[in-house]
C-alpha cells in the first residue's frame, strides 16, 4: 500500500509471557497500534480487506521524534495478539506471546 | 513474573528506520547490540523504498486499463446495454480496482482516499458515454464526453497537487490526458471492429508504467521516501 511500504517491522515477533513490548515511529507521519485481527490481505498490493479492533490496546502513536512517538504495552497472558495500523492498510502485524 | 528479552532483529529494525529499505529479520542475528537495546523487545514502523510504491501503482493502473477495455468491450458487445449481469460484473471489477487505487494512496494520505476515489470513479463514465455515443453516430455526445475528460484531468491534476505539491497541476493533467487520448484510441479501434484494438489497448495500458512514475515519485518526495 501505498505502501506505499508502510510496514511494522518485525511484523511478527515471539515473546514470553510478561514481556513488554516497546513500537517505535520511524516515520514522520502519525500511526496507530491498534490491537484486532485483521485479514483478507490483497496478495498484490499487501492492503488488508478487513479489520477488527478489540479494544485490548489502541494507540495514537505521534510522528518520529515529537513527543509520543512511541509505546509499550505488557502481554501477561499466551497468545496470539494481532494488531494493524488504522489509516495504512499495509501495516499489518503479529505479536505471539508464549507461555 | 515479568521479564525483558533481547531480540535479535532490533539491530536491523533500527538500521532499516535509516536505510528506508527492508530485508528479513534473520539477516540481523550477528547485530551488536547496545545494553540499552537489549532491555526490551523493539517493534518499529518503517517505510519500504519507493520502488515498491511505483510497482504496486504500475501493477493498479495497468489493470485499470485493460479493466476498463473489457468493460467498455462487453458494453459494444451487448449493444449498448449497460444493464446486463456481463457489464455489470465488468463494472464490479473495474470499481474494485478503483477501490485500490484509492486505498493505495490513501495508505499514505488517509484523509485523501475518499476524494480521490469520489474523483477517479467520475471519470470513467465519460469513457462509457464516449463509447455509447460514438457506436451511435452522436457526435454531440463523443463531443461532450471528450470535453468532459478533458474538464476531468484538470480537476484530478489539482487535487493531486493539494495533496502532493511536488506533483505539478498540469503534469498530472497530461498523464491523464495521455490516459483519456490513448484509451479512447483503443475503444474507436474496438466500434470499427479494427483489429489493431488490441495493439492499441495494449498501447494504452504501456503509458501507465509512466503516470505511475510520475505519481509514486512525488509521493516518495514528499514522503520522503528512498
Amino acid at each position: 500500500m501505498i505502501t506505499i511500504g508502510l510496514k511494522f517491522m518485525p511484523e511478527t515477533i515471539t515473546v514470553p509471557v510478561g514481556t513488554t513490548v516497546t513500537w517505535r515511529n520511524g516515520e514522520t507521519i502519525g500511526h496507530t497500534i491498534t490491537s484486532g485481527a485483521w485479514g483478507d490481505v490483497n496478495e498484490s498490493t499487501g492492503l488488508r480487506g478487513s479489520q477488527t479492533a478489540d479494544g485490548l490496546f489502541d494507540h495514537a502513536l505521534a510522528p518520529k521524534g515529537q513527543e509520543g512517538d512511541t509505546f509499550t504495552f505488557t502481554f501477561d497472558e499466551a497468545g496470539e495478539y494481532p494488531y494493524f495500523c488504522q489509516p495504512h492498510l499495509t501495516m499489518n502485524a503479529m505479536v505471539i506471546v508464549e507461555g | 513474573m515479568r521479564k525483558t528479552i533481547a531480540f535479535a532483529g532490533l539491530g536491523l529494525a533500527a538500521a532499516l528506520v535509516l536505510s528506508g529499505c527492508s530485508a528479513p529479520a534473520e539477516e540481523a542475528a550477528e547485530e551488536p547490540m547496545t545494553s540499552e537495546e537489549a532491555e526490551a523487545p523493539m517493534i518499529d514502523t518503517v517505510n519500504s523504498d519507493g520502488s515498491n510504491l511505483r510497482a504496486q501503482l504500475t501493477a493498479l493502473l495497468a489493470d485499470h486499463v485493460y479493466l476498463a477495455g473489457a468493460a467498455i468491450d462487453q458494453a459494444l458487445q451487448d449493444g449498448g446495454d449497460l444493464t446486463t449481469e456481463q457489464v455489470g460484473a465488468a463494472v464490479a471489477a473495474l470499481d474494485e480496482n478503483s477501490v485500490e487505487v484509492a486505498a493505495l494512496v490513501g495508505s499514505a494520505y488517509p484523509d485523501a482516499e475518499q476524494p480521490f476515489l469520489d474523483s477517479w470513479r467520475s471519470h470513467i463514465p465519460f469513457f462509457v458515454n464516449y463509447t455509447v455515443a460514438k457506436a451511435t453516430g452522436d457526435q454531440a455526445g463523443v463531443d461532450q464526453a471528450v470535453s468532459d475528460l478533458n474538464g476531468y484531468a484538470v480537476s484530478f491534476g489539482q487535487l493531486i497537487n493539494s495533496v502532493v505539491p511536488e506533483l505539478p497541476a498540469e503534469a498530472v493533467q497530461a498523464e491523464l490526458e495521455m490516459h483519456a487520448v490513448s484509451l479512447l484510441a483503443a475503444i474507436d479501434a474496438n466500434i470499427a471492429n479494427d483489429p489493431a484494438y488490441f495493439d492499441l489497448l495494449k498501447e494504452a495500458a504501456s503509458h501507465m508504467p509512466m503516470t505511475a512514475n510520475a505519481l509514486a515519485g512525488g509521493i516518495a518526495t514528499n514522503l520522503e521516501l528512498q
